[in-house]
């Protein structure tokens, strides 16, 4: 992996990830209860409802990313709240 | 009663994060700031950054340290729009501002 030339593959997570920032933004700003998922440190990894591609790539985000004391938390974007408050986890 | 978020996104298996920092009441947004962080070399550089300093929404470019090269003023609209507006131009755009950080 080139971190100067990034290969396709890297390009197409880093966008998908990020649309998932927007999506999620979008959602908290409609429902702000839904910022309560996101932890008051440490780093988060989103998960799309629709994507196993992604689902799998991000969900190897986390022992690569896993540094020190940081702590990961996942967070489901675009599913129910209740669905959200069960489905935290901590790393 | 007004609130801080403070999160980082990680994004890709290089390192590159987002920062984000939303100052909001309820869903009104007061401040905000969205900065994309690339890992090179083993260290986060600053690339771009989105925030509402000096009162309105605008967009940093950044050199190797961090500092703003030059600014752009994105639309005059209340800062909820603009926050969305800024991520949907680093989802868009990132690989470019990216590339340009490591020409300079």
């Amino acid at each position: 992996m080139n971190e100067h030339n990034l290969d396709s593959e890297t390009i197409n997570h880093t966008t998908k990830n990020l649309a998932l920032l927007g999506r999620f933004v979008r959602e908290a700003l409609e429902e702000p209860t839904r910022f309560d998922a996101i932890p008051e440190s440490g780093a988060v990894v989103f998960m799309p409802p629709d994507d196993l591609d992604l689902v799998q790539h991000n969900i190897a985000l986390v022992p690569v990313q896993r540094g020190g004391d940081k702590t990961i938390t996942i967070v489901e974007v675009g599913v129910p709240l209740a669905e959200v408050a069960n489905s935290r986890i901590n790393q | 009663m007004i609130v801080t978020n403070r999160f980082e996104i990680l994004v890709n298996d290089l390192g590159d994060i987002v920062r984000v920092i939303i100052v909001r009441e309820g869903k009104r947004v007061d401040a905000f700031t969205v900065q994309y962080e690339a890992m090179i070399d083993k260290e986060l550089r600053p690339t771009i950054r989105y925030d509402t300093a000096h009162g309105f929404a605008h967009r940093d470019m950044l050199n190797w340290e961090g500092e703003t090269i030059y600014w752009v003023q994105t639309r005059n609209v209340e800062y909820a729009t603009a926050l969305k507006e800024a991520i949907d131009d680093l989802t868009t755009n990132w690989e470019r501002y990216r590339t340009e950080l490591l020409r300079r």
